[in-house]
Order: C-alpha cells, then structure tokens, then sequence
C-alpha cells in the first residue's frame, strides 16, 4: 500500500526523510513545504508549498515534521486533526506542556500512528548493546555513562537552535536529548536527578553549552551523562557496567564521520583467576560500517501503519518521559 | 557489514594443535596422501566456477590454486569422492582422531575457547532470534567435547546431529528441520560446498541461522607463508574460501547473509612459529619478526581481524 506523504520543513532533516521515504516502496511524497521558497526547484518532482497549513489541501495518509522546535507541535496536533499518521523529529516540542497538548491530539485521533523521531536506538551498536542487555548474559545493569558532545561551529550562534524561544533549550534539548533518550531505554526510567547546566563558552547564547547530569532509578541505577557543545573534537561514547562484565560503545556513524566509526565492545569480567592481569579482560569489539537508522526507523513507523500496532521506539510515552527528564534537569541545576 | 576485533592474550597455538598429537596427525596425513595419483589439470574454482591458472602453494603433492574472482583457495584437481571418504572414515588418521586419548586432550585444551565459541554464538542468536531455545543442528562435529558443549547451551532445546565425523554418531532419521544449524569448520573439508550448502538449507526453517566457520584461504599467514603454512594439508583442507567466496556461496544456496568477519587470532603467532621457515623473500615478515615485540605482532593481529583479512572466518546467515 502507498501512502500519501507531505514533509513539512525541508532542510537537514527534511531532505534526508525525503531521500528515505523516495526508496520506500510504501511512502509517495507528493508534497513538501518549507518557508524558502528557493528550495522549490530542488523538489520538482511533488508539489511545494510555503505554508505548512496548505499541505492538508493534499488529502494526505501521513505527515513528516522535520520544522523548528516551536512549531512542530501545532503542526503534529493539525496533523493528527486532519487524519494523518505522523512522524515528528526530536525533541517533541519545547516543553512537557507541548507533549501533553500532542497526547491530548493523539488520543482523540483514531487509529492513527504518532512516532518521534529517536533515531540512534537504530544504530546498530545500540541494538547490539539492547540486545545483549536484554539477553541477562551480564546480569543487571549497575550505572551508566554516556557523553555526547559536538564542536558547535561557525554559525552556531546565529542558528535557531541558539535562540531560545524557537528551541526550548541548548545542547541538551538538542542533542542530548538523543543520550538521555538511551538511557531511558538501556537503563530504565530515573526518579532522581542532578544537574549542573552550564553556558561555558558560547556566551551570545543565553542556554546551556554543555549540561552534566547524574541520574538514579528506583533500582539504585546511577547514569552520568555529559552533553557538550565544546566537544572540538565530536564524541559518542556509551558505558554500561553491569554485573558480570560491560559494554561499551564508542562511536556513531554519521554521514561525516565524525564521531568515528562506531563500534561496541562487551566483555565478561574477569578478575586475576582468569585474566593475564586484573583490568584486562578478554575484549570482543564489533565495528559497524553501515547506518540504517533512518531507513529502520521508517520501516518500523511503516509496519505499526499498515498492521495496526503501537509504536515501540518513540511513542508519546517516550516523547513525554524524555522531555519531563529534561525539565527536571534545567530545574535542579546546581542545586 | 560488521567487523570484529578480538582481545585474547590468552590463545596459544598449542591450545588449537597440541605438538604432541599434530605432528603425528600431519604424520599419518601425510601417509594417506603423498602416493595417491592426482591430475595435473586445474579444475575451475569449486563455487563459482571461473577458471583458474595461478597456483599459491604445493603440499605433498597437491597444489592449491586461487581463485581470480573471488581469491578463494582450494586444491588444484580434486581426489575422488571414495578417497576423502576414506581419509575420514575408514584411514588410519581417522582412528586416531577417534581415540579416546585424542578426543580427551582436545578437550582439555580446547575447553575455554569453546566456552567463548558458544558466549559469542550465545550472543548472535538473541540478537537475530531473540532469547529462547531453539533447535539445533550440529554438522559435521567431529570433537565429542564440542558437541557435549553445545547440547547444554542456554539457546539449544534440543540437539541433533548430522555428517558428523567418528567418534561422533549421527542423529538416525532427522526429519524436519530446525531453527539453528552450526558448521564448525567443515567446509573446508568439503569436495563440493555449493551441495552442502543445498542439504543444510533444506533442513533449515525459513528464517532459521546457519552459524558457520571455517579456515579462510584468503588469510594472512597462508598467502605469506605458503608451503609452510604448517596449518594447511590435503585432505584436512580442500576448499579454503575467502570472505567473499562464502558470501557468494550462501547467496546462490538460499541464505541471507548477516555477517561474516576474520575473527582468526593465530595468523601472527603461526608466522612467529615459522621463525627461520618464513619464505625468504619475504622480508617484511622477516623484519618484524626479527625487530617486532609481541605488541606489535597483537595490533597487526587486531588489524587483520578488523579488516577480514586472518585466516579463520566465521559467519552468521539467515535462511531466506
Ligand atoms: N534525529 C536526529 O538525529 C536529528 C538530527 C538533526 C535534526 N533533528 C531535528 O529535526 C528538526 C529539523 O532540524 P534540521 O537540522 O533539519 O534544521 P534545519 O534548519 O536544517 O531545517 C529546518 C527547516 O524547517 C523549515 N521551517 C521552519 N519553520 C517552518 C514552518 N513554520 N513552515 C515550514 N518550514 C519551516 C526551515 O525553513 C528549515 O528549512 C529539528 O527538530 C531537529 O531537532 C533531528
């Protein structure tokens, strides 16, 4: 079955959905939106519209979000108004106040499918590592420590995501977002939280630049993350210590590469009995040199259309676990 | 694709061929073997077909010819079917290996690695399979140690067994299929791959995972050493398929091919035992292994493994 698609917001990530949903033999975009209207003659092949409330004229079976922060909630709730499933891009609007608006939406559409978009739970190390987690074969998971971190760049400070009124938040919101998101999902949900958020160096932007967080579970799991936008060099790097041994991910595979090639090693622990010398244990490290997350993704969202299923990766109870961490983590800071 | 890359200081070469019993296995190997009457022609590559010209090394008689397309390795002219019958069944060689006293020793060396054989197979089955038990085949076992292993593995509700090699015996009239089939080092044995192949899909169940390994011809310490790869001979090796080769040959037999790495930690250690038998023009490995420490000889092991490039190669395939 071919779905009637529109894609609203057409710059990194809306070109990139396009160039996914173009191979998906399920999806037929026939619309695409974006404020420029220069980008037109680069999507030829369907109709281009400025206004996003003007796609719905297209009696449409399914919407992308790929907008800014501040708008992507209105225009997911107009989507689900007007009977579309949607997809939405990270972070699911600016607040939990936007997430209980859209839950709001969703629950008065019938049958319809709502994903956000957290694509790194299919990296493949990520799968790797749920996998191996899941399988109980190195027991359960004691704490975690994630860094996530990107250079900022050149026009860092002139983008949207520098102005706080369209994002909702700095590095944290932005790419953060994706790291807590995984721990959420490899660790389990924190109840306790604590949080230094800093402005370190981008002083033009009035939100944070690097965020450091502790965060507990029920259980006594303790998770660290660190997410920076003073990484000159970029970095991905994902711990777990569990019982019996750990695994570690190191890397992810972006079209740049720049956070390295992407890889997850796990290893038994193994103390003087076993190991040549204590804190060497017998490493196995997979490296992975494709990323599909994007095309997963799509095939997951596509599959709960076409069979009726709920959204397993990024549903609204993601969406909203997610975004109340985050404003627990801006709330507690320093304290 | 995925690569591997291994840590395990631990592994000597020793644990895989003890002295004591390898020298005289090559022994009686080479007993069976050095009179048989070979052809002198090339046969075309086993698998895929493409002729070939260009031979990489001469053992007791036998040359082994590479494949241009694929760089895969096997005997020039193949014996008759009747003849590895007897190699490895009826001969000498084969009572040997069956001995109690054989089977005994491989086990005591072999006990760790095929502990962390079945960790890692462990790991692969709930990432494509999930976590449950399943059933499974063993073909062409020929160590009781390993298959006495494997039946107590958390994935296997039950065990069957199929062309094993004595004193391994078979599951009599295996009908129906299962949902896992392990190969451990068999095709390199094997006069025609592409037919094995065909029989172990069809005892699969559509989706089922065929785990297989094998010497990969393609490897480092067979294309530098040559004829004195002391870990290669007729009949114990037939057919030496590099990476690509095994990708080929499970997409023309019905499988999907999930991953195949070189996981081999032996290629440099093979070299370093060569010592004054490394071929002289080779003289890299000569310098390596004269100015080398044993660090260096681990990253290059590391760097072979990453890069596909060791010679034991293991897979993971789906049945389409
Ligand atoms: N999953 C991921 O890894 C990932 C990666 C990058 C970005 N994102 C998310 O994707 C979204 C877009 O980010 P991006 O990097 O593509 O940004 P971008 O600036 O490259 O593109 C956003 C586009 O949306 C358009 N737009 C904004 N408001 C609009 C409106 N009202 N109507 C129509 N078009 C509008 C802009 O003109 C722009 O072209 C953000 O929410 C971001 O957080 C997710």
């Amino acid at each position: 079955m071919e779905l009637r698609t529109a894609i609203i917001g057409m710059g990194k990530m809306g070109r990139i959905r396009k160039h996914e949903l173009d191979i998906h033999p399920g999806f037929k975009v026939i619309g695409v939106c974006d404020l420029y209207e220069d980008f037109s003659e680069e999507f030829s092949d369907c109709l281009f519209f400025t206004k996003w409330e003007d796609v719905f004229s297209l009696n449409l079976d399914v919407v992308f979000v790929c907008t800014y922060n501040n708008i992507s909630p209105d225009i997911v709730c107009t989507a689900l108004e007007n009977n579309c499933h949607v997809f939405c891009e990270k972070p699911p609007g600016r607040s939990v106040s936007d997430v209980n608006r859209i839950i709001q939406y969703e629950s008065k559409a019938v049958n319809k499918v709502l994903k956000f978009g957290f694509n790194h739970r299919f990296h493949y190390a990520i799968m790797e590592a749920k996998s191996a987690i899941d399988s109980g074969r190195y027991g359960k998971i004691l704490c975690a420590r994630g860094i996530y971190g990107k250079a900022g760049g050149l026009g860092f400070e002139k983008n949207w995501r520098a102005d706080k009124d369209i994002a909702g938040g700095g590095i944290l919101i932005d790419q953060g977002i994706h790291m807590l998101d995984l721990m959420r999902y490899l660790v389990g949900d924190f109840v306790e939280v604590k949080s230094f958020v800093e402005n370190l160096y981008w002083k033009k932007i009035n939100m944070e630049d690097n965020a450091f967080v502790l965060m507990k579970t029920e259980n006594g799991q303790v998770a660290m993350v660190h997410s920076s936008a003073t990484q000159w060099k970029h970095k991905f790097s994902l711990d777990i210590f569990l019982e019996n041994g750990y695994i570690c991910i190191n890397g992810l595979l972006t079209s740049t590469r720049s956070y390295g090639e992407e890889s997850i090693t796990f290893a038994q622990k193994q103390f003087e009995d076993k190991a040549q010398a204590i804190g060497r244990p017998r490493e196995e490290t997979i490296f992975f040199d494709r990323d599909d997350s994007w095309r997963l993704e799509n095939e997951e969202f596509y599959a709960c259309i076409i069979e009726g299923k709920k959204i397993h990766h990024g549903n609204t109870e993601d969406a909203l676990k997610v975004m109340e961490l985050i404003e627990k983590i801006y709330q507690k800071s320093g304290s | 694709m995925i690569r591997y890359e291994f840590i395990d200081t631990d592994i000597k070469k020793d644990d895989l061929h003890p002295d004591n019993i390898y020298k005289k296995e090559q022994k009686l190997a080479w007993d069976f073997v050095h009179d048989l009457k070979i052809s002198k022609e090339i046969i075309p590559c086993p698998v895929c077909g493409e002729a070939r010209s260009e031979t990489l090394l001469k053992k007791w008689g036998f040359q082994y010819a590479i494949c241009p397309q694929t760089w895969s390795l096997s005997l020039a002219a193949f014996p008759e079917e009747d003849v590895v019958t007897n190699y490895y069944y009826n001969s000498e060689l084969s009572h040997f290996r069956a001995s109690q006293k054989y089977q005994n020793l491989v086990l005591e060396k072999r006990k760790d690695l095929w502990e962390r054989q079945l960790g890692w197979m462990e790991g692969r089955i709930s990432r494509y399979l999930g976590n449950d038990k399943y059933k499974v085949i063993d073909w062409g076992g020929k160590f009781v140690g390993w298959v006495e292993s494997l039946d107590t593995a958390s994935f296997v509700k039950r065990l069957y067994i199929l062309e094993s090699l004595p004193p391994i015996q078979n599951e009599g009239n295996f009908e129906g299929s299962a949902d896992i089939i392990c190969l451990m080092d068999v095709l390199q044995r094997e006069l025609n791959p592409l037919d094995l192949l065909k029989r172990i899909a069809q005892k699969l169940n559509s989706g089922g995972l065929l785990i297989a390994s094998c010497r990969a011809g393609s490897g480092f310490d067979i294309m530098t050493l040559r004829e004195k790869a002391e870990s290669i001979f007729p009949l114990d090796h037939i057919f030496l398929p590099s990476p690509q080769e095994m990708e080929y040959l499970l997409n023309q037999t019905g499988f999907e091919l999930l991953e195949i790495t070189t996981p081999g930690l032996m290629d440099m250690k093979y070299i370093k035992n060569a010592g004054k038998n490394i071929p002289e023009d080779q003289y890299f490995l000569r310098y390596i292994m004269d100015k080398g420490d044993d660090l260096l000889l681990e990253r290059m092991q590391g760097f072979l493994q990453r890069n596909n490039l060791s010679s034991h190669l293991r897979c993971v395939a789906r049945k389409r």
